[in-house]
């Protein structure tokens, strides 16, 4: 067995694709707890990056937060796993692109990633970003254990003969 | 010599003549026969010079007759009048009656021991069949035989005597004719009532039938047992001539009555029972005392049976009447009006309405019955209809639930199958129902922001050109406001900006601001990001305070890129 076999393994086993659901979905659903509370707050951090047009910025302040929980949940459940590492996906990879750009262009800005009162940002924003990133990657690439969708509709299956 | 006995005989016989004249001058006034014998026998024996004469009137066939005689024994008399039958037997025989009068003097036919003795001559004729006469005269008292004259003038006299009693007889006949005519006339007056009478019954009994048919014919149609109470009763109130009457109708079976009346003083209510027991009094006074079916009875002293304070009328007749074993009805009348009084002539126009009413009351009891079970043909119809329905019903929803259960079933073959699948519309899912809870749970958050307080129109300060700004500012007619947060800010501005962020506008405007600025002097403002408008918001804020308010068009990057200068 080489390396990258065994890997491999590793990498695809359930289990650790279980982990890192609950892991990520964790983390959405914690991120999501404060802004869902404080739209005006985070819709401050948004503002601060400079990138999204001023009209969108409350409706984007608004489901946002929204839309990390129901992934977050989701992941942890492991209803719509793909779908939901997707979105946990495409946000994170948004998120890098913008602590980049923002990094790039030397904006004073906070990261808001969890709530309004953070540090100044910098490069471990992005860091982190990317590793979750690959999370998600993983968690989509991968079936892993206790699904609810999978073992609800298997139920169903077999209940219905 | 010759010519005296010729005068002699023409004298006696011109006396004979004057007898005969007048006697039968004197019997014709006479009308009882025997006073017309009488005469003729005083006037015969004074012709005749006899002591001793009878005559006879006999009936033929009866054997019975008058009697009349002069100078014979009590007893003589008596005997000849007990030997009449056989006196007319004997003289005049079937087949051999004198019709003329005959004279008999032959001694063996005088002496036959039925004629008085002594008789020497008889005369007899059938003088009108069936009457005869007979006279017997007895010897002479000169005691000469009669000579032919004699003779001749008692023929004359029998004529004239049967003349006489002929003529008595036919006046007794046309009495008795006249009495017979009278006696039938009698009996004509009594036929012709009697005529009359059947035709005046004849006439009611017309009435009666004519009554009893339109009454049927009328009820024929009716089919509701109580409108056909009420017609029978107000036709046998009108036919009776009765002004109040009651019916009383109890259905045993469904233990309900029927009353209906008219006239009545005081009405009342008929419960079962009270129609029961008064129907059973009724029929132990009944005349007859039958329940065969549709017979009825009249019922004996209905006054008493059927008290007036029960019935609110003085009972007079009552009917009751048995329309079968189930049905049984009580008619009651009132008294008649009028000058009636009793009912006999009524009773059978009562009983065959009464009969007609029963047969009609049993058609209308058919009828209901044939309607009752079509109503539950009907009901047990629409039973069935509904039971069909509710079966296409059930069958439709097995249907729907077999189609729902295919697509129940399909849809998690296919879930199963796109279970682990990655699907673009799962995303497009999530991002609604995110979008759905933050506009729900916005709009309950204390903390909740306007969604679209971008697109919300507000009158914008005027703007202004970098280069008037500059020359504003160099010409000190002007006060410059960085509106943008102090971060920003302090990463790089126009050398002469006070910074003024929106939140902090209450602060810093009274300290900065206020002081220096003048009422001439144009309050310059910019500070703007693709995110937030700083400056717009700041200077609605200044021009609360101050009248003279401008954006710099372009802001800081206009500024700039003109080459003017920025700090740091």
């Amino acid at each position: 067995m080489t390396w990258s076999s065994r890997l491999r393994t590793i990498v695809a086993h359930p289990a650790l694709g279980l982990a890192v659901r609950v892991y990520l979905g964790g983390v959405f659903i914690y991120a999501s707890m404060y802004k869902i509370n404080f739209p005006a707050e985070f819709a401050e951090s948004i503002a601060a990056y400079q990138l999204v047009p001023y009209w969108a910025l409350n409706p984007m302040a608004l489901l946002m937060p929204w839309f990390e929980l129901i992934s977050g949940v989701l992941l942890v459940a492991g209803i719509r796993t793909r779908a939901a590492a997707a979105a946990v996906g495409g946000m994170l990879a948004a998120f890098s692109l913008a602590v980049l750009i923002t990094l790039v262009r030397g904006i004073p800005v906070g990261c808001g990633c969890f709530s309004s009162l953070e540090a100044p940002l910098g490069w471990e924003p992005l860091v982190r970003d990317l590793l979750w990133l690959g999370l998600a990657v993983q968690v989509f690439a991968y079936p892993s254990a206790l699904q609810l969708e999978g073992r609800l509709f298997r139920s169903l299956q077999e209940a219905r003969g | 010599m010759a010519a005296t006995r010729a005068q002699a005989e023409l004298d006696r016989r011109v006396f004979h003549l004057k007898v005969l004249h007048e006697t039968a001058c004197d019997l014709s006034p006479l009308t009882q026969p025997l006073r017309i014998m009488e005469h003729f026998l005083l006037t015969a024996m004074g012709v005749a010079g006899v002591a001793r004469a009878l005559v006879l009137l006999v009936n033929l066939r009866t054997g019975q007759g008058w009697i009349c005689q002069r100078g014979l024994a009590a007893d003589e008399a008596d005997r000849v009048s007990h030997l009449l039958p056989q006196l007319a037997e004997h003289h005049f025989p079937e087949g051999a009656r004198p019709a003329v009068a005959e004279f008999v003097s032959a001694p063996q036919t005088l002496a036959s021991g039925m004629l008085p003795a002594g008789t020497q001559l008889l005369i007899r004729q059938v003088a009108d069949d069936p009457y005869a006469v007979m006279a017997t005269f007895g010897a002479r008292i000169s005691g000469e035989a009669l000579d032919e004259g004699d003779r001749s003038a008692l023929l004359n006299l029998t004529g004239v005597l049967l003349n006489a009693l002929r003529q008595n007889l036919f006046h007794r006949q046309v009495q008795h004719l006249n009495a017979g005519l009278a006696r039938q006339t009698a009996s004509l007056e009594t036929a012709r009532q009697l005529a009359e009478q059947a035709h005046a019954r004849l006439d009611r009994q017309v009435f009666n039938l004519r009554t009893i048919y339109e009454f049927t014919v009328g009820s024929s149609q009716v089919l509701a047992s109580g409108e056909l109470l009420q017609r029978f009763l107000l036709t046998v109130m009108g036919a009776a001539g009765v002004g109040a009457g009651s019916v009383l109708l109890c259905d045993r079976t469904a233990r309900r009555v029927s009353h209906i009346g008219r006239g009545l003083t005081a009405g009342r209510a008929w419960g079962y029972d009270d129609a029961e027991r008064y129907l059973y009094r009724g029929f132990q006074e009944a005349e007859e005392r039958r329940l065969d079916p549709l017979s009825s009875s009249f019922v004996r002293q209905p006054g008493e049976v059927l008290p007036a304070r029960e019935m609110g009328f003085e009972v007079a007749e009552a009917l009751l009447f048995t329309v079968d074993d189930a049905l049984i009805g009580l008619l009651a009348l009132g008294p008649r009006l009028g000058p009636h009084g009793s009912f006999a002539t009524e009773r059978e126009l009562l009983q065959g309405l009464t009969a007609s009413c029963m047969v009609l009351l049993k058609n209308a009891r058919a009828f209901e019955t044939i309607q009752a079970l079509n109503e539950d043909l009907r009901r047990a119809n629409d039973d069935l209809r509904r039971t069909i329905a509710e079966l296409t019903e059930a069958q439709r929803q097995i249907r729907i639930l077999e189609v729902a259960k295919t697509r129940l079933r399909q849809a998690i073959q296919r879930e199963v199958e796109q279970a682990g699948r990655f699907r673009a519309r799962d995303l497009l899912l999530l991002l609604l129902l995110a979008a759905g809870l933050a506009l729900a749970f916005n709009a309950s958050n204390p903390n909740g922001i306007p969604v679209l307080s971008a697109f919300a129109q507000h009158e914008q300060p005027p703007g202004m050109d970098v280069e008037t700004a500059h020359r504003l500012l160099a010409e000190g007619r002007a006060v410059l406001v960085d509106a943008r947060p102090a971060e920003l800010f302090q990463a790089g501005h126009i050398p002469q900006a006070i910074n003024v962020p929106a939140p902090l506008f209450d602060v810093i405007y009274p300290m900065q601001l206020g002081r220096v600025l003048r009422p001439e002097q144009v309050v310059l403002v910019y500070g703007r990001t693709v995110s937030r408008r700083y400056d717009d918001e700041v200077a609605r804020r200044v021009l609360e305070r101050h009248d003279l308010v401008n954006l710099i068009e372009g802001g800081i990057d206009a500024w700039q890129a003109k080459g003017y200068p920025v700090t740091p």
